[in-house]
């Protein structure tokens, strides 16, 4: 996969309509995979503290969804006065954006729903890669592990 | 505020002129409201057409500050029509 993807699709989406202030691409556990903004230094904020909470939103929403059995979740709009934040599902993930007050709300929708299909394929491929160890570095690893036992028996 | 029935009975007469393919009557911010379109066209029409309405509003103040009341945009295919009043935007394909 190519490094820095996630970013590339977040950036492109952030410069495809104006309002957009910041994109955050969380898993279901709220860990931040990805996030890109449009003014970082002029808007410092906790990115992951931001993303742990909208993943956190969008995971009660959708258990709530489940306990009225009205299907998937597909989108959270929470509007303040400065501000709206929007998520919507990706596949494992959920993708986060923070906007202006006075946003197309139907051109956003539309966008997310887009960069979501997206995100959701290659967030898939991304999580279910497994990372295998060479076999030399194991055989070192247990070596030194081994080492470490020896030191610790003779004490 | 217009009731239900009565935008109902606006969008068939203007549904039964001639050439019209559909309309769509959204809020400024792109959300659809009534629409003789299925939803994914419906969707996408809403928020473009409340972009590009956006956008002249925009264009039309940094020029000389009129009002913008009504776009028309002419294609190969046929014309798409734009008119907003208030919080709402109506969008005709014909």
């Amino acid at each position: 996969m190519e490094p820095n993807v996630f970013e590339k699709i977040l950036t492109r989406l952030i410069k495809s309509e104006s309002g957009i202030r910041r994109a955050i691409l969380v898993d279901r556990t709220g860990l931040t995979i990805a996030h890109a903004s449009k003014f970082s230094s002029y808007y410092p904020i906790d990115v992951e503290g931001i993303g742990a909470i909208a993943s956190a939103i969008f995971v009660g929403s959708e258990e709530q969804g489940k306990n009225l059995d009205i299907g998937d979740l597909q989108m959270v709009i929470s509007e303040f006065e400065n501000g709206k934040i929007f998520a919507i599902s990706c596949g494992q993930g959920v993708l986060c954006l923070i906007t202006d007050p006075d946003v197309n709300i139907g051109m956003i929708r539309l966008l997310m729903k887009r960069t979501a299909a997206e995100l959701g394929k290659l967030l898939d491929e991304f999580l279910s890669a497994t990372v295998s160890i060479p076999v030399e570095e194991k055989k070192e690893e247990e070596e030194e592990l081994k080492a470490a036992l020896d030191a610790l028996e003779q004490l | 505020m217009l009731s239900e029935d009565v935008i109902k009975s606006i969008l068939e007469n203007l549904g039964k002129m001639e050439g019209v393919k559909g309309v769509v009557i959204t809020t400024t911010e792109g959300i659809p409201v009534h629409s003789t379109f299925p939803p994914d066209v419906t969707e996408k029409i809403s928020a473009f057409a409340a972009s590009l309405l956006g956008k002249a509003k925009e264009m039309i103040k940094e020029v000389g500050g009129a009002k913008v009341t009504f776009i028309t945009l002419d294609t190969s295919e046929g014309e798409l029509l734009i008119s907003s009043e208030q919080e709402y935007v109506i969008a005709i394909l014909r």
